[in-house]
């Protein structure tokens, strides 16, 4: 938990801090984002489990691009982590 | 493609165009949500960077914006191809029911018509990719067909001159014999496209007076309901004394349906008391008429219980299949499922009809389907499983009745929507049966 105390806090170091707070707000968002539109992308998969292979590739594309969103998920994950030690 | 199965929706349709379209619109929506993501993550960036140091992870946080990004572009764009090949889909769907419902119903053909306008004009590329799409489609619907073994050739030829035997191909089948099988089996290809008799359209119907058959019951016994397609193709009679098998599923609410199981050709030689013969594969192919092996699996039915207006789904095997076809399109039960193992015609059927159709690639007598319609017929549950079956001693096995069974315990395992959706409607309510009677019936020549 962090208290409005530090990020009121006199000088440059508080609008830091703030703008750390800030920046992990927004970081769990777009993780967040990310996770969801992987869910959907993950459902689609299966509702796009087609044996044909005239549209194999929309099935590597869909799967290239689960695998995409989960890494950047993991990504964003680990930046928020780095943001979040500047408030320790 | 060796053992793997390839599922279309029938013809050039890979997938049916309104399930393509869902995708494509999914997936649209799915990259706006990934770009949305790479904003958020483009303002943290932005926030962090106003920071007195520039926090380290501005840069790292910048380059994944960069990906998102660059991913919900592609994925948009995959979306938008999605939409068109839907577009493109439909397109072949559409030009397909117009030359079924040819000039017999002049109203629905403009219907058709207006919605073919609205498609070209949305896109100056769709029709040229239709087109295309049609062109391969018929350059590769034989694919497989002309590359058998030779040492059977002979026993083929004598099996095509027997089918075709009252007609000048026939004599030019039985001349083509000793030819090498790429020969034989290509002048087949070429004669069964020139005849054009394999794609039913629609509002076919035999013709000619009913054959007089004899019919009696060898078997009766409750079994369980059927359990998948290679279930299916088990319970055609194949190799028994029946040529037909009917079962009656009485429901938990009372009510009755039917599934009827129709096997193949019998014999080759005419003159037999056999029904199931090469003269009713001439008399249901060339001439599209009522046959003696139609006749019996009508009174089959009659016989098994079945009332005018009933449901009766139904599975058929070679010369079978070609009668369940027929009784598709025109009998006086509602037939709601097809599902046909090397099948020679292709039937055109109504929006709330399903078949499903086991193509064995190389199967010759399949081949005298053509490929059927570009477009494929029937709900959109319907679907047309293909897996190449080389022969192993002769041209004529991949029309196997064994390896029709293989592909159906192929298609039981596929995670394929169309399948599983198979599973989930069909065999599933025939499972909530409360009794199921099977009867099998044989037939002869009155």
């Amino acid at each position: 938990m962090y208290t409005i105390t530090a990020a009121q806090a006199p000088g440059g170091a508080g609008e830091d801090l703030w703008a750390a707070v800030e920046a992990m707000r927004l970081l769990n968002e777009a993780t967040d984002l990310v996770e969801t539109v992987g869910v959907g992308v993950s459902r689609l998969i299966e509702d796009a489990r087609w044996e044909n292979a005239g549209v194999r590739a929309l099935r590597w594309a869909l799967s290239d691009l689960h695998a995409q969103l989960e890494s950047e998920r993991g990504e964003l994950e680990f930046q928020r982590q780095q943001v979040a030690r500047i408030l320790r | 493609m060796s053992g793997e199965l390839n599922i279309t929706s029938g013809g050039a349709i890979h997938v049916d165009s309104g399930a393509f379209r869902a995708v494509g619109h999914r997936l649209a929506a799915l990259a706006e949500h990934v770009k949305d993501a790479a904003r958020v993550a483009r303002r943290a960036q932005h926030t962090l960077a106003q920071t007195a140091d520039r926090h380290p992870a501005t840069g790292q946080i910048g380059n994944c914006v960069h990906r998102l990004e660059s991913q919900g572009e592609k994925a948009a764009k995959t979306a938008q191809g999605t939409l068109v090949m839907a577009d493109v889909f439909e397109l072949v769907e559409l030009r397909t029911q117009q030359n079924l419902i040819g000039v017999g119903d002049a109203r629905e053909a403009l219907a058709i018509q207006d919605r073919i306008h609205e498609l070209l004009a949305s896109n100056p590329n769709i029709g040229p990719a239709a087109d295309s799409l049609v062109t391969r489609w018929q350059n590769h619907r034989f694919d497989g067909l002309t590359d058998q073994p030779w040492d059977d050739t002979y026993t083929l030829a004598r099996w095509v001159g027997a089918v075709l035997a009252p007609t000048l191909f026939g004599w030019a089948a039985l001349w083509l014999g000793p030819e090498p099988v790429g020969s034989t089996m290509g002048t087949l290809r070429d004669l069964a496209v020139d005849v054009d008799l394999g794609t039913l359209p629609s509002g076919t119907r035999l013709t000619g007076e009913s054959q007089a058959v004899t019919l009696r019951t060898v078997e009766s016994r409750d079994v369980k309901p059927v359990a998948g397609v290679r279930d299916s193709i088990a319970r055609v009679p194949w190799g028994r004394t029946a040529q037909v098998a009917v079962e009656k599923y009485t429901m938990k609410d009372g009510s009755v349906r039917y599934v009827a199981y129709v096997d193949g050709t019998r014999e080759m030689m005419p003159g037999t008391d056999e029904p199931f013969d090469a003269v009713s594969d001439v008399e249901l192919y060339m001439g599209r008429k009522k046959s003696a092996s139609y006749e019996a699996t009508l009174q089959a039915l009659e016989e098994a219980g079945a009332e005018h207006g009933d449901t009766v789904d139904m599975v058929g095997y070679s010369q079978g299949a070609m009668i369940v076809s027929h009784l598709a399109m025109d009998s006086p039960y509602h037939v709601g499922t097809v599902i046909v193992a090397g099948d020679p015609v292709d039937p055109a059927l109504a929006a709330d009809q399903t078949i499903v159709r086991l193509e064995n690639s190389a199967d010759p007598v399949n081949a005298l389907a053509t490929g059927g319609t570009a477009g494929g017929s029937g709900s959109p549950d319907s679907f047309t499983v293909q897996r190449e079956i080389p022969g192993r001693s002769s041209p004529i096995d991949p029309h196997m009745y064994g390896d029709y069974m293989n592909t159906g315990a192929e298609l039981d395992r596929s995670s394929d929507p169309r399948a599983q959706a198979l599973r989930d409607k069909f065999f599933h309510e025939l499972g909530e049966a409360a009794r199921v009677e099977r009867t099998e019936f044989s037939a002869e020549r009155a």
